[in-house]
């Protein structure tokens, strides 16, 4: 599990006309918290979902250790990739623990059909995101933060080795996003290849191992914090004026203002 | 923590109790079915006939109320889990195939394949026009609407079509020579169990029986949709298989259907909401409850236009759109969200 390896291979995507993503080849290491930054309309919702497979790509391809993932049978992939989709929504009023389990469905299980370990599994992921209290609950009665997390756990329950999740802290309050980057934080460092695509790049530079920046389609720079988030590439990429600080947190942003 | 199957709902009674009741209300309904008719017959010689003998009461018994009472059960249970299916489907509890205008469809089809002289009326062609044209309906609507289909895009597209399909066949009919065209306006426009025969159950049920079937395996599908297509792709879901098994099963048994008994509304809208206050709200759990639910409402319905006392009598799909437009408005006002927002 700590090994595992993804990688976009010259990755191209054309959607009606438009071409959404220029050539992006990247590697993203294993046991990693990869976040994805890049202005709206970059490309990292598609590429996420190109990741995850539920978007076929124009051309290129994307491997996982080494073998193209389009090879595994739909299942075999389910079970590889855990994808947390930008719009989160829970259309029917289903218990917490119910929803979790839909999680375990690429292991063959159902809630009327699940084994012990199934439910070890879901409940364990309850227990990550913090809302094993709420397992009982009814989705649609929950908090934007609980939710969030409860769908969270429905992608870790899945126990999968990659962990694709697009933008996990949008319309969450300053608490539950600190706490939601702690959870990835922690799925990372048990080994699991997490790729998160954020807005916020001050909890980017704090939490993530790699940052990769797109721009327009295209990989600007893929690399550390401090590699990746300098104030020339924030004003040429984002178009705002930032300054930089390295304190003992970590790299420090203040954004002071738009780029002319 | 304890394992097993835990309920959102904290209510009194479990939904397996729940579920044993509707299906002791089923059995009551199918016996007063088999015995409410124009001819007073009592129990015991409803039930004798039912097995044997070829008197009178046999005749009515195994001719008339059988016949009546087997499709009704399997006309309202076809309805009701195609209800409950593409709810789950397009993940809106609004969803209905008459919303889509299915039935009105498939009873175009069957009418023109009987006005045209192709088949009789107790031929396997009429079933599988009614199919044919039920199908070609819910590729038009997907066709106007798209795959990222809003729900009131998805209404209106229904509507035209529902309206459309209407107008062809009031006016195909009204072109026919026949001069009893009048009634069988009536007969596909409202839906009817009157004067059927086993030959009529025959033809239908087979194509039924096939699309529950299918329905009924497609359960996960529609509980992975809970959280959305990219969500269910990502879980391993094959969604436009589902969509294409969904929507040609419900077209091969509304189509069925509606071949033998008419275009009857509604069923399938207030099947499902009737299984989710049954079992909750899980798209799977409720495919069987809406096909029971579906099933009584129409023995309902039809036992109804048998009690009331009229001059010629009621049609089995007035009394279900009349039972049926209250709770859809009322299901409209209870998710108005889903319009505010507009994205299915």
């Amino acid at each position: 599990m700590t090994s595992t390896t993804l990688h976009a291979e010259q990755v191209s995507l054309d959607l009606g006309g438009r071409t959404v993503l220029h050539a992006v080849d990247l590697a993203f290491a294993p046991a990693c918290l990869h976040a994805m930054v890049g202005p709206n309309g970059a490309g990292k919702s598609s590429l996420m979902r190109i990741l995850a497979q539920v978007l076929v790509p124009s051309s290129g391809r994307v491997l996982m250790n080494g073998r193209p993932l389009a090879g595994l049978s739909a299942n075999q992939r389910a079970r590889m990739v855990a994808y947390l989709p930008q719009d989160r929504q829970a259309v029917w009023p289903m218990p917490v623990r119910e929803l979790v389990m839909l999680g375990r469905m690429p292991h063959g299980a159902t809630v009327e059909r699940a084994t012990r370990q199934d439910w070890q599994a879901v409940d364990q992921a309850l227990e990550r995101t913090k809302v094993s209290g709420l397992a009982h609950r009814c989705i649609a009665q929950l908090s934007g933060g609980e939710k969030a997390r409860v769908l969270l756990a429905r992608a870790l329950a899945t126990q999968a080795p990659v962990l694709l999740v697009d933008e996990p802290i949008a319309a969450l309050d300053p608490h539950h996003q600190w706490l939601m980057m702690e959870l990835l934080q922690q799925e990372a460092q048990a080994g699991c290849l997490v790729i998160a695509v954020l807005h916020d790049l001050s909890l980017a530079a704090r939490f993530a191992d790699r940052i990769v920046m797109l721009d327009q389609g295209r990989v600007v720079v893929q690399g550390d914090s401090v590699t990746v988030l300098t104030a020339q590439r924030l004003a040429d990429v984002f178009g705002i004026a930032v300054t930089l600080e390295q304190d003992k947190h970590g790299l420090r942003l203040v954004q002071t203002g738009l780029v002319p | 923590m304890v394992t097993g199957q835990p309920r959102a709902d904290q209510a009194r009674l479990s939904p397996h109790r729940r579920l044993a009741g509707l299906y002791a209300v089923l059995v009551v309904m199918l016996c007063a079915s088999l015995l409410t008719g124009a001819v007073p017959l009592s129990l015991a010689q409803s039930l004798a006939g039912l097995w044997s003998g070829d008197d009178l009461a046999a005749t009515i018994m195994r001719e008339i109320r059988l016949p009546r009472t087997l499709l009704a059960l399997f006309v309202g249970g076809i309805l009701g889990i195609s209800g409950a299916a593409l709810q789950g489907l397009m993940r809106n509890p609004l969803a209905d195939p008459t919303v889509f205008g299915a039935p009105q469809s498939a009873a175009f089809g069957a009418v023109l394949v009987l006005y045209s002289g192709m088949a009789g009326a107790l031929s396997v062609v009429l079933p599988l026009a009614a199919i044919g044209v039920a199908l070609l309906s819910f590729g038009v609507l997907m066709r106007i609407v798209g795959r990222e289909a809003s729900v009131v895009a998805l209404i209106l597209a229904g509507l035209a079509i529902g309206t459309l399909a209407g107008a062809a066949t009031s006016i195909v009919i009204a072109l026919s020579p026949n001069p009893f065209a009048v009634t069988e306006i009536v007969f596909w426009m409202m839906g009817s169990f009157e004067d059927r025969s086993l030959l009529h159950v025959g033809l239908s049920v087979p194509f039924i029986l096939a699309a529950m079937g299918l329905l009924l395996s497609q359960g996960n599908g529609y509980r992975a949709l809970v959280l959305g297509e990219d969500s269910a792709t990502s879980l391993g879901i094959n969604v436009s298989r589902l969509r294409w098994m969904t929507l040609a099963s419900v077209a091969m048994g509304v189509g069925a259907a509606v071949a033998v008994s008419g275009a009857i509304g509604f069923v399938g809208l207030i099947a499902p909401h009737c299984a989710r206050l049954l079992v909750g709200a899980d798209p799977k759990r409720i495919l069987w409850p809406s096909l029971l639910s579906g099933s009584l409402l129409m023995l309902m319905a039809d036992v109804l236009v048998r009690l009331v006392p009229a001059q010629t009598e009621l049609r089995v799909g007035a009394v279900t759109a009349l039972l049926g437009v209250p709770l859809f408005v009322a299901a409209i006002r209870r998710h108005r969200g889903l319009f505010a927002e507009g994205a299915a």
